[in-house]
């Protein structure tokens, strides 16, 4: 009987029916419950704090944070200006990773609305003045001046005589003034430019007529000088928005004068015409050049006007601009402008534009021009460009916005990928190097026959070193080394969000993506008359600006 | 100690318990160990016969697994083997009935500890069909007698082992287009096993047995019988643990996530499909004193039978219903499991004498072949050349009782194996039929069993 109980017992000795998920381990969480995912931030440190669940530890960015007893952990992370990726990262208890990133921009915003003070600063150097001045030189032509003298004649009248008897009367026209290409220089100096030059081979004709002692003439006069030689100061000051070039102290001493008055009777050429016709030349040179000159510069300098219309990743951008302040020192003329980049589409979005240091650029001053243009312009044009969703893209397989070939690595042939910004791409400096930074970039990857799965929403930060190049007048932020920050928010791929941000990380060529975008590319001034050439762009040693250096050339 | 019954390695051959009622086990008994060896027996006595046994029994197998994935591992066990079983004769000259049970199929051990080389074979199992058994004989003026019985049996299958799991990632990931990168070095991770732990699967049997008993003379005795083997399909749950591949292998670990098998625990039923052999053995019976008896038997167990273990999963999705459907097809993709067993011979020679009239000595030499071959030699399926020395004393504290106490030593040849047929590889095109796919079983194995009998008699 014993040996029937045993057999009995053994029988019915199953094991025991517990479900098996009661014995389940519960799984290892980990959430980051601040800062959210695309949140405005102020630089420097900020408490970081979320939750977890049988995990060993908790870093953020690297750092070890504390661990209540309900598993919830606080930390500290310093935000740098630009956009960062706070990232809790833990580790399990069987040595598995769970991560969480959240993409916030931080710094000093400020709204996007007026003018950005001293947006770009140009400085025209000697160089620059010698090519503006030849210029300037260029249009003195004398069919223009002599249209001007024309209007003026006579230029001489006067009568003689005694006893309220007009013994002679004398009158001038002058009928055509010829000379050569003039020669103009511009020397800045404290506060002004000093003008100096020469017109050199100067012909007068002209025409005199009138009656000696009741006897009438007439005859044409030719005057000459070897050159006529200008001197005067000319400052220049911005106001209401325009630059205003004001020429003084003028003078103008003809070199080599001669003359041919042999067909005029003696004592008209000897006691009267010469000597009137010389100081009337010079009058009227001096005139010429007073009104001339400051006009053309005027004209010259209202073409450093930067304000114009033009196009930033395919959407219409307004860039005003005045010019707010212009300086002159003993390297040249330096110009401040005020400038404000709009976009049509732009609506009201987040917090503002970063705002940059303010730093003072240095301009080179050997350079013909050379000029800065601040971070915050720059990054104006990013926010406008923003808010009016340039940076949504919409792409898909079936209208052929979107290349086949790029889903292949999610065992997909067809589908869509949008993407959307949640925070402003910015540019700031690191490393001294400028970087196009972007965070919460939120891509939604549609692929209705992927064999993996058909939906992944992916939060992209990516920080794009940007090379700094000349291209048909533009300067454009050429894609350097990208880096690039995932992590998967969404997908019915069925596995974590770590495995598949791995699995993406590994497969999807984002760079390739990231590529659609383009470069991004500013218009840089086009100076009316005038091109550059040998254009370089550096980054400003300040931190704050893009620099460039030109040569200028008047233009053919 | 827990006392489970059965809890032994094979106590011979493959599945066999060769040592069913002990020392007291032959083709001549005529005790209720006959109900079991010859039910021809059970007619050749007379009054009603009870013995009931209890053996101890402690077993220990070393391996010494080949690489790769090589090393020492151990299997242990011990319990108590029980018999039990009855003749009469109701008062009927001629006549004989019994009753019985025991475990005629045992196998079992745990692995110590747990985890080592041979898990992928196994962590712990034990098999065992016990046999409600009833019989019955006639004999002709105790000169001849002919006997037929039959077996209920109820066998249970319970095992603990690993599964791995990597080529069927790798055969995914390729699936994929992607490159695993495993290499068979790769093979047996324990990120990439799964642990199958099927509960004791149970499964109803009936096999049945006949008998012939001669005695020409009262000196001379010849038995023989046959018992028939079954199929047995054994069914019941299984819950598998999944391990989860690491972090840094990208594609395998997405993989197993997006099967939902990264650290699940899941249950399903199982089907665990195999045979059980028949057999004949028989005996010459020698009384060439009052006093002394000596039996030469032997038999042949046709484990040719046991070819194959047929293992079904299913279930999964029933109780899993969020698991996605080509898992589902995975998990209960029905395997194989090669056994391959051959039949195998024994031979004894069993000497009984009574020294006083309440002292009986006995002695046994026993021989039994090796019902599995090197190839298919792995740790749940162990085996090996077996020779038993056994001895018996019994006394009678009364007329009608008798009390025995019995020892057998098991001397297990040690085998080595160097060219198992299981093997497995990343690459499909390298791997074995599915029935040898499975971790290689090179290796040496030795083992011992020492098994301690306790009987009582009785006679009415």
């Amino acid at each position: 009987m014993t040996a029937l109980s045993l057999l009995a017992l053994s029988l019915a000795c199953s094991k025991d029916k517990t479900p098996v998920d009661a014995d389940l381990p519960a799984k290892p969480l980990l959430s980051l419950d601040s800062p959210m995912p695309a949140s405005w931030m102020a630089a420097g440190p900020v408490p970081v704090s979320g939750g977890s669940r049988d995990l060993r530890n908790v870093k953020i960015n690297g750092i070890e944070a504390t661990i209540g007893a309900g598993g919830d952990f606080a930390g500290q992370v310093t935000l740098k200006e630009g956009v960062s990726v706070v990232e809790a990262r833990g580790l399990s208890l069987d040595g598995d990773e769970l991560w969480v990133r959240h993409g916030v921009l931080a710094g000093q915003f400020e709204a996007p609305e007026g003018r950005i003070d001293e947006a770009a600063v140009v400085r025209l150097n000697q160089g620059g003045l010698d090519t503006l001045t030849g210029m300037v030189g260029g249009l003195l032509d004398a069919e223009t001046i002599n249209s001007a003298l024309s209007g003026m004649n006579p230029i001489y009248e006067d009568a003689y005589g005694f006893w309220g008897w007009d013994a002679v009367t004398i009158a001038a026209n002058i009928e055509q003034v010829r000379f050569g290409a003039p020669v103009l220089a511009l020397e800045p100096g404290s506060g002004k430019l000093r003008l100096s030059g020469s017109i050199p081979s100067l012909q007068v004709d002209a025409y005199a007529w009138g009656d000696a002692v009741g006897i009438d003439f007439d005859s044409d006069v030719d005057l000459w000088a070897s050159s006529a030689d200008v001197s005067g100061s000319l400052s220049i000051e911005a106001r209401d928005g325009k630059l205003e070039a004001t020429l003084s102290e003028v003078q103008v001493s003809l070199i080599g004068f001669g003359y041919d008055t042999s067909l005029l009777p003696g004592s008209i050429e000897d006691y009267i015409l010469v000597d009137t016709l010389r100081a009337t030349i010079e009058e009227q040179v001096l005139a010429m050049v007073e009104e001339q000159v400051p006009a053309m510069l005027d004209e010259a300098l209202a073409g450093l006007d930067i304000s114009l219309e033009t196009e930033l990743l395919g959407s219409p951008l307004s860039i005003e601009a005045i010019f707010q302040d212009a300086s002159i020192d003993n390297d040249g003329l330096l110009l401040s402008l005020g400038m404000a980049a709009d976009m049509p589409a732009a609506h009201s979005r987040g917090e503002g534009v970063l705002r940059s240091g303010m730093g003072e650029p240095t301009l080179d001053r050997n350079a013909d021009l050379s000029a800065a243009f601040r971070d915050d312009l720059l990054n104006r044009m990013l926010f406008e460009a923003w808010a009016a969703d340039v940076l949504s893209l919409s792409m898909n397989t079936y209208d052929g916005s979107l290349q086949s070939f790029l889903l292949i690595p999610l065992r997909a042939t067809e589908g869509s990928i949008e993407v959307k910004a949640e925070l402003p791409p910015v540019l700031v400096e690191v490393d001294g190097e400028p970087q196009v930074q972007v965070a919460e970039l939120m891509v939604t990857i549609e692929t209705p026959d992927g064999e993996l799965g058909t939906r992944l929403l992916i939060a992209v930060a990516a920080f794009v070193d940007v090379g700094l190049v000349h291209e048909d007048g533009e300067i454009a932020l050429e894609m350097g080394e990208v880096e690039l920050s995932l992590m998967v928010r969404e997908s019915d791929w069925g596995a974590s969000n770590e495995a598949v941000t791995a699995l993406v990380e590994e497969m999807l060529p984002l760079e390739t993506m990231l590529a659609l975008v383009g470069n991004l590319s500013f218009p840089i001034p086009a100076i009316q008359g005038l091109s550059l050439e040998g254009v370089q762009v550096t980054r400003d040693r300040g931190g704050d600006h893009i620099g460039m250096t030109a040569s200028l050339a008047v233009a053919q | 100690m827990i006392l489970l019954l059965g809890s032994s390695l094979a106590l011979a051959a493959s599945l066999d318990n060769l040592e069913m009622a002990g020392m007291w086990g032959s083709p001549a008994a005529t005790d209720g160990a006959a109900v079991w060896w010859n039910p021809a027996g059970l007619a050749m006595g007379e009054g009603t016969r009870i013995l009931i046994e209890g053996a101890p029994t402690f077993a220990v197998v070393d391996i010494q697994r080949a690489d790769p994935h090589g090393g020492s591992d151990q299997v242990r066990m011990q319990g108590v083997v029980p018999f039990a079983g009855m003749a009469t004769d109701l008062g009927v000259k001629g006549l004989g009935l019994g009753l019985g049970v025991g475990a005629p199929y045992l196998r079992g051990g745990e692995q110590t500890p747990e985890g080592g080389p041979v898990r992928y074979h196994l962590r712990q199992g034990q098999i065992m069909a016990a046999a409600i058994m009833a019989g019955g004989g006639y004999s002709y003026k105790d000169k001849v007698a002919l006997g037929g019985g039959v077996q209920i049996l109820r066998s249970s299958w319970q095992a603990k082992l690993d599964k791995e799991l990597m080529p069927d990632l790798a055969d995914e990931i390729k699936a994929l287009g992607e490159e695993p990168g495993y290499t068979d070095a790769d093979l047996e991770d324990p990120a990439y096993a799964t642990t199958l732990d099927f509960e004791p699967l149970s499964a109803w049997g009936l096999t049945a047995s006949l008998g012939l008993r001669v005695q020409p003379d009262p000196k001379i005795g010849l038995a023989f019988a046959w018992i028939s083997g079954a199929k047995l399909t054994h069914t019941g749950g299984v819950d598998l643990s999944f391990s989860c591949p690491p972090q840094s292998d990208l594609l395998g670990r997405f993989g197993a996530e997006s099967r939902g098998l990264c650290d699940a625990r899941m249950k399903g039923d199982a089907a665990i499909t195999y045979a059980l052999p028949s057999r004949i053995h028989g005996s010459v019976q020698l009384k060439p004193t009052e006093t002394l008896t000596v039996e030469a038997m032997g038999g042949l167990v046709f484990w040719g039978a046991h070819d194959l273990y047929e293992i079904e999963i299913t279930g999964i999705a029933a109780a899993q219903p969020e698991l996605p459907e080509d898992t589902v097809e995975l998990i209960e993709r029905p395997q194989t499991w090669a056994r391959d067993n051959q039949a195998s011979p024994w031979v004894a020679l069993d000497v009984k004498g009574s020294i006083k009239e309440r002292l009986l000595l006995g002695a046994r030499v026993m021989h039994d072949r090796a019902a599995v071959p090197d190839e298919v030699l792995l740790a749940n399926n162990y085996d090996a050349n077996d020779t038993v020395l056994s001895g018996l004393v019994a006394g009678r504290p009364a007329r009608r009782i008798e009390l025995g106490l019995s020892w057998s030593h098991h001397f297990l040849a040690e085998r080595v194996v160097g060219d198992s047929a299981f093997s497995m590889a990343v690459e499909p095109e390298e791997r074995p039929d599915e029935a040898y796919n499975w971790p290689h079983g090179n290796g040496s194995y030795r083992g011992a069993i020492d098994r301690v009998g306790l009987s009582a008699r009785f006679a009415l």
